[in-house]
This record gives C-alpha cells, structure tokens and sequence, in this order.
C-alpha cells in the first residue's frame, strides 16, 4: 500500500468527517472510493477535457447557443467522417408505422 | 415504435449526465434515454461519431450503450434532396430523411425508417407540421416507383422528448 498525505482546512475537514458518519464510513474508506472513481473516470472534475479544446467546466459554463453552436460544428466534422457509410434493408424489413 | 434522437437531444443528454439538470429539456431528455428501451432508440452515424471521437467523458458510454446507430440508404439523400426543396436546413433534410429511409445495419437491415423523430427544436416541429401534409404526397409519389420495402416508408411524427413522454 502507498500513503497519500492530504491537508484540508478545519472546517473542509470537518464537514468532510461529519458526512463520512452520516453515511457510515471510514474517512480513509470514502477517500480511496473517491480516488477509485477519480482514476477510473467516473468522477470528473472541472479541469477535465471533455473534448478537444474544452474542459467539462468550461463546457458547463457555455449558453445554451453556444453549446448548440459547438454541437453544429462537431456534426459537421463527423458529417465528413461518415457522409460515404451506406446501409441496405432487406426486402422484409419492418417498416415504421 | 421507434424513435430517432436528433443532436439537441443528445447533447441535452450529455449534459444532464454530467450533473446539470438545470434546464427542463435537459430533464426530458435524459429522462427519454433513460426510460425507453434502448431497442427503440435510434442516433445518426454523425452523432455516433461524435460520442466515439469527439467527446471524451465516460458519461459518452451511457448513450452510446443505450441507442443504436441508424445507417443511411440509398434513397436517404434522395428523400433529404426533396425535403431541402421545402426549406428545411441541410442536416434537418438528412436527419428526417434518415427517419423515413434508416436501417440498423449495413447489410440486411431488419427495420426501415422510425416512427418519431425527437427534437427538443420547436421551430423545426412547427415548419415540419407546416409542411407534413404536401411532403407526405411526394413521399407517395417517390416510392410508388421504388422496390420492397422502400415503398412502404412513412414520414415520422416530430416531437420534442417531453411529448414523447407524456
């Protein structure tokens, strides 16, 4: 096993015990699920790529306009990746309706 | 019945997974991804695409797992040609196209077209309903000339995820 040496402020500290007992954990079991998820990718964090020049904050933070606008221009980029993909039915295929 | 999700409900799907419930379409949204089976739910190759190079989070996984690529047909851009000449933008012709003339698969394809396109693009809904009824007569007159099954394709609904829900 490594250690890992956090410092937390008094009062960081104290919430952080006081909801560790609320769901009836130990402080170093809730920190190594937390580093679990962290390491996994379950757990994001602000700073984080969310995609190619963007990070999950700064993506949370966009307008909805612009968040549309960003989505446009990734279709269009996906658009030409897959624009000569061509798929057949067959003569009894299920039609909707 | 069949549904295919355009890229505003996607997008409102990615970002209620990351944590942001904030806006209602956000809520539908992810309420439709979750709730529906995903052998009902459909998304374009662009949007696959998308979730597989573009986006990088793990949340992308959760849709992906929970739809099924819809692959264009021979008549997809055809159809899309048609409805561009009624004024819808260029990726809104491909989209509804690809709702009337989709398939699972690139070879043998088991189904043909869905049922309702998903859109939480109000304006896009209203101009479709403007324009549903004369559509639907050149969709009749367009595969009256085409082999099974494409003769027997229908134009979708158009709804937004929360009249789907409802």
């Amino acid at each position: 096993m490594s250690t890992v040496t956090i410092e937390l402020d008094p009062q960081l500290y104290q919430d952080f015990a006081a909801r560790c007992e609320q769901v009836g954990l130990e402080s170093d079991t809730v920190l190594r699920r937390l580093v679990e998820k962290f390491t996994a990718g379950e757990y994001l964090l602000d700073e984080m790529e969310l995609a190619p020049g963007i990070t999950v904050g700064q993506y949370l933070q966009l307008s909805d306009e612009d968040e549309a606008m960003l989505w446009d221009e990734w279709y269009a980029q996906a658009h030409q990746a897959v624009r000569h993909i061509t798929g057949e039915a067959s003569p009894d295929a299920i039609p909707a309706g | 019945m069949r549904y295919l999700l355009d890229k505003s409900v996607i997008r409102h799907c990615v970002r209620g997974l990351l944590g942001d419930l904030r806006q209602g379409d956000v809520r539908f949204s992810l309420r439709l991804l979750l709730t529906l089976s995903p052998d009902e739910l459909f998304i374009s190759l662009e949007a696959v695409h998308i979730l597989e190079h573009i986006v990088a989070v793990p949340q992308r996984r959760a849709i992906l797992r929970r739809t099924s690529p819809l692959f264009p047909t021979r008549y997809t851009r055809r159809w899309a040609r048609r409805l561009r000449e009624a004024n819808f933008a260029r990726e809104d012709a491909y989209l509804l196209s690809l709702a009337t003339f989709g398939t699972d698969r690139l070879k043998e394809g088991r189904i043909l077209g869905v049922d309702v396109f998903v859109t939480c693009d109000l304006s896009l809904q209203a101009h479709y309903q403007s324009v549903q009824s004369a559509m639907q007569k050149r969709l009749q007159h367009m595969t009256a000339q085409l082999p099974p099954p494409y003769d027997r394709v229908i134009m979708p609904q158009v709804q937004t995820p929360r009249e789907v829900l409802a």
